[in-house]
């Protein structure tokens, strides 16, 4: 298993590199000179000629990657904002946590919502509980996020006065912002999980635990549900990771100064060390979610854990 | 034998299916009984519902697709049809088990084949934890496979072992009646002759009763007492092993046999049953069968008629079994 999550984490490097190569050379083709950004729209040539080279940016393609790779990857330095000087790495420290906590919160709603629903549903399909689930369901997925957040504060905040629209300070800053992030996934969720019941509860050994005399609810909390995971699991998974990408949408809407905020304010002031940065550090919570999940797997499916567990442990299990 | 001593009867029972808002008549009118220690094979072709009539008794027929239109299925005295669910979790595994027909897809494939045998044992019998895997690894060797494959998962197995692990989990609790749902049809010929001999055995030390669902008229000559022909949901011949396989009547268990290869004659061409059993959303009106039989004449097409006896218990639902024989029983 060890040798398997090793194996997996090697895997995660070259991922990493490639994101880092591919935001890196998009900006570098970006129409638009950083250095007028930097100096202003009426610098002088001599000027902006003095900022190029300080920041380094009249040295050829090849030798700037090499910087920029060496910087972020070697030093984990990515730069200072182009605009206000303050070092993005401090920036991100300071916004980072608050991303993380609005997307797993966002997320964990998705799942701990979603799932039993689409469980529930998928249990007594056809009947009303199911129906009412999946009309939700559908709402939810052709609802966008933003739309449903200005809909929320304008009724929550506007209209009742009960929670704050924007910002950040307490828990209560955060109810707003998770419900319209959540609402998409869970609804997705929902429906994966009923689907993926449906498709178990029909299988042979359903039946065959039927015929043991194992109850109804057993049946289904101990059969058919870990079976069912399989599927729901990848659709969380994708799920966590649509809610992180989602940050900048719903940081923008109720003004949340997280990753999101911070990677759009710097696409529309075009400072782009802040947006390599802040690609990279989605990228990589990206990764670290999908390495969760390969792991998680490894770990519900037998077939897959004796693929990887080695023949020592297998045969000592045996002998026991 | 009076009423009370046999240990399962079945008296006119008629399961429906409703899918796509049409009504499939799986099951119709289907009567029959055993006794303990007894085997009773349900031979007919695939669709006939021979497996509808297995899950009726075990009452694991899926919730909202079936229905039970009418009948009595009788255990020890007691209608199982009237059973409440709780009364028929006690009986499910324990007093009636049931082996299925395809061993790849019968496990739980995300449990270890030792605990699925012992969840079975938990649920019926007060034992501990402890005691239950011992006994599920006695019952894993009574099959023929090694203690120690007890934590090994269902992909670890093959076809053949995979439907030892179903039998020792059917049998873990001693049932006292086993439904046996085409227990060798996934599994190839060398195994299909352990696996019988293996239910054989079980049968006779637990002296229980079988039901066995097969088309192979071989196994059924190997290991039963009591045979019922099954056609498009009806029995159409019911009798002893010998009265059926020596002495057919029905025009349908006559095609049966014929299709059979004889070892002594050279055909290029196996004999088959013309046309294809009957849609069960749109019986036929008359006998079931009148479409593919030859011998069948207009009356037949018009009216069903019930199984009369030929001989003793040798029963036969064709209304012309006398012409077509000849007028003789059993000559």
């Amino acid at each position: 298993m060890g040798k398997y999550i090793f194996k997996r984490i090697l895997m995660f490097i070259p991922v990493v590199l490639a994101v880092g190569i591919l935001i890196f050379t998009i900006m570098y083709f970006v129409p638009g000179d950083p250095a007028k950004v930097v100096a202003g729209a009426e610098a002088s040539e001599e000027q902006l000629q003095a900022v190029r080279e300080q920041l380094g940016l009249n040295q050829p393609y090849i030798v700037r990657l090499g910087n920029f790779l060496s910087d972020t990857f070697l030093h984990f330095d990515f730069g200072e904002s182009y605009i206000t000087g303050v070092k993005i790495s401090d920036e991100l420290m300071r916004r980072l946590p608050r991303t993380l906590t609005l997307g797993v919160t966002t997320w964990l709603l998705t799942v701990l919502l979603g799932v039993p629903l689409g469980v529930a549903a998928g249990v007594n399909q056809n009947k009303f509980g199911d129906r009412f689930c999946m009309f939700v369901a559908l709402f939810g997925v052709s609802m966008p996020p933003f739309w449903l957040g200005l809909m929320l504060v304008l009724l929550f905040s506007l209209k009742l006065g009960w929670l704050p629209s924007s910002g950040i300070g307490g828990p209560q800053y955060y109810i707003l912002p998770c419900i319209a992030g959540s609402f998409g996934g869970m609804a997705s969720n929902a429906r994966q999980a009923r689907s993926a019941m449906l498709e178990v509860i029909r299988s042979d050994y359903i039946v065959t635990a039927r015929a043991k005399g194992v109850s109804r609810r057993k049946v289904i909390y101990k059969h058919a549900l870990p079976n069912a995971l399989f599927p729901i699991l990848s659709t969380a998974s994708v799920g966590l990771a649509h809610v992180c990408g989602g940050s900048v949408v719903i940081e923008t809407v109720f003004g949340i100064p997280g990753i999101g905020l911070y990677l759009l304010t710097a696409v529309n002031s075009r400072d782009y060390p802040i947006i390599q940065a802040c690609v990279i550090i989605l990228a990589v919570v990206f990764a670290v979610i999908m390495l969760i999940v390969d792991i998680l797997y490894a770990f519900i499916d037998p077939k897959i854990k004796s693929k990887y567990i080695g023949t020592k442990a297998a045969r000592r299990k045996a002998d026991a | 034998m009076s009423e009370n001593n046999i240990f399962l009867k079945v008296r006119d029972l008629a399961v429906e299916y409703t899918s796509d808002g049409k009504v499939i008549h799986a099951v119709n009118g289907v009567s029959f009984s055993i006794d303990r220690g007894k085997t009773l094979a349900l031979v007919g072709e695939t669709g006939a519902g021979k497996t509808t009539i297995a899950k009726s008794i075990l009452g694991i027929l899926p919730d909202r697709a079936a229905r039970i239109r009418k009948g009595q299925i009788y255990l020890d005295g007691t209608d199982l049809l009237k059973a409440s669910e709780n009364e028929m979790l006690k009986i499910r595994g324990r007093k009636i088990s049931m082996v299925f027909q395809d061993p790849m897809t019968a496990l739980n494939p995300i449990m270890k084949v030792g605990s699925q045998i012992a969840e079975t044992i938990r649920i019926h019998d007060a034992v501990s934890k402890k005691e239950a895997k011992k006994k599920a690894a006695d019952m894993l060797n009574l099959v023929g496979i090694p203690r120690n494959r007890y934590n090994n998962y269902p992909h670890e197995f093959s076809g053949g072992m995979k439907q030892r692990v179903i039998i020792a989990m059917a049998l873990a609790c001693r049932p006292e009646l086993l439904l046996a749902d085409e227990p060798t049809t996934a599994l190839d010929v060398t195994i299909q002759a352990q696996v019988i001999k293996m239910i054989k055995d079980l049968r006779d030390q637990f002296n229980m009763a079988l039901i066995l669902i097969t088309h192979d008229l071989g196994v059924v000559a190997d290991i039963a007492d009591d045979v019922a022909v099954v056609y498009a949901g009806e029995i159409v011949e019911y009798g002893s092993k010998e009265d059926i396989y020596l002495h057919p009547k029905h025009p349908y268990t006559k095609a049966l046999f014929n299709a059979i290869p004889n070892l002594e004659t050279d055909v290029d061409r196996l004999e088959n049953i013309k046309g294809l059993p009957p849609d069960p959303a749109q019986l036929p009106e008359g006998c079931c069968f009148s479409p593919r039989c030859t011998y069948a004449l207009e009356a037949c097409t018009r009216a069903k008629s019930a199984l009369a006896t030929v001989e003793n218990r040798h029963c036969c639902s064709c209304s012309r079994w006398k012409e077509i024989d000849g007028g003789n029983g059993h000559e």
